[in-house]
């Protein structure tokens, strides 16, 4: 691929994958940063890219991965500038306003993925497995097991 | 009442006439002002990410750029730095001591080069800025181009001696360029007014007139 090519589907791209860091790592340094590192990863796969249905669900995949990885790194380097996110709206099983990286930190990379998904972008079951390339079942099953730790986590935190 | 997800918001974004949420932006203010949020997102993307980043993500992988920069760092402790205001003048108004100074490093392709001011680089190279400050700085660094376009490259805290991070990459236009490093409380905005009162006037303009605070500057002659 030429470097016009490749400048132009960044163009196209990477304004959403600026956002989407944006998101997750509250950060515009470190957006930036991953901007870059997340779309390299993207061009991996350049033919989803090139086609508008495939390419957002994709980049919204190598986008969040990797910002949960970055938050994850952050964490283990004291950093915790980064760390907590909003909840997006009330779930009847997760109170807290904040979803906190002590406790997102605790789960496998696709269960963290999936509970940011629900509990921070609010979206719907259907909509974080196909944005994940998942089944719907995985992400109930994950996310029952995500919401009934951490609230045994929370609770023994708070004793 | 449910709302978009942002990834909904972003579908809706490349094809607002065709989205199937467009009826619900309509009636919806927080997913409207959400909206307006992600296109100013997008807007900071297209001016200062995407030029400042986009010789990063074309290079190809084997290219030993990163090392280059490694070795940056090395080279400017054998340069000169760059210090454009050796003494305090008659607006500075910082700490003693605290005065600023700017080294910028430019990606060559015979490796990476320490400039001094007034050097000449190609119009489409890349530069890293690393900046020395004794006391803790808000900094801002802008760059104002002939025709008198301020550019925003950085705004961030810095304390002692710090590599910022990315890069810049010059717009390949040919023509005197000038970076001005400014530690100061004033913000962004009136760096910003500063810069736009020298206009294009830049090879005998070192400093930003009425900002207060240590400043630093580096003129760079971009050849076509």
């Amino acid at each position: 691929m030429d470097r016009g090519h490749i400048a132009e589907l960044y163009r196209s791209w990477g304004p959403a994958i600026y956002r989407r860091c944006l998101r997750l790592l509250r950060d515009p340094e470190a957006a930036q940063d991953a901007t870059q590192e997340v779309f390299r990863k993207a061009l991996s796969s350049p033919e989803k890219l090139a086609d508008p249905h495939t390419a957002l669900p994709f980049i919204y995949r190598v986008a969040t991965n990797h910002c949960l990885n970055e938050r994850r790194n952050a964490g283990r380097r004291g950093e915790t500038a980064l760390m907590d996110l909003d909840v997006a709206s009330d779930h009847p099983a997760f109170p807290q306003r904040r979803l906190v990286q002590r406790v997102l930190s605790r789960f496998d990379a696709k269960t963290q993925s999936i509970a940011v998904g629900v509990l921070v972008d609010g979206m719907e079951h259907e909509e974080v497995a196909d944005a994940l390339g998942i089944s719907r079942k995985t992400v109930s099953r994950k996310l029952a097991r995500f919401l009934e730790n951490a609230r045994k986590y929370l609770e023994r935190s708070a004793a | 009442m449910s709302h978009p997800s942002d990834l909904k918001l972003e579908r809706h974004l490349l094809d607002p006439g065709r989205s199937p949420i467009a009826g619900h932006v309509a009636e919806c203010e927080r997913c409207r002002a959400r909206l307006a949020q992600m296109e100013e997102q997008g807007e900071t993307f297209r001016r200062f990410v995407y030029p400042a980043t986009l010789e990063n993500v074309t290079r190809r992988r084997w290219t030993p750029m990163r090392a280059l920069w490694l070795l940056a760092p090395a080279a400017g402790l054998a340069a000169v730095l760059l210090i454009a205001r050796p003494g305090p003048t008659s607006d500075y108004t910082g700490t003693k001591g605290g005065a600023l100074t700017m080294t910028a490093y430019a990606a060559l392709p015979a490796g990476a080069r320490t400039l001094a001011d007034g050097d000449s680089v190609p119009a489409s190279t890349s530069l890293r800025f690393r900046v020395r400050t004794e006391q803790p700085c808000s900094l801002v660094l802008i760059s104002v181009d002939a025709a008198g376009q301020v550019s925003r490259l950085y705004t961030q805290e810095v304390r002692g001696d710090t590599a910022l991070p990315g890069g810049v990459h010059l717009d390949g236009k040919g023509g005197p360029e000038r970076f001005f490093a400014v530690c100061t409380a004033a913000g962004y905005d009136a760096v910003e007014r500063a810069a736009r009162r020298i206009g294009g006037d830049l090879r005998q303009n070192h400093t930003l007139p009425g900002v207060q605070g240590p400043q630093a500057s580096l003129l760079i002659e971009k050849t076509p």
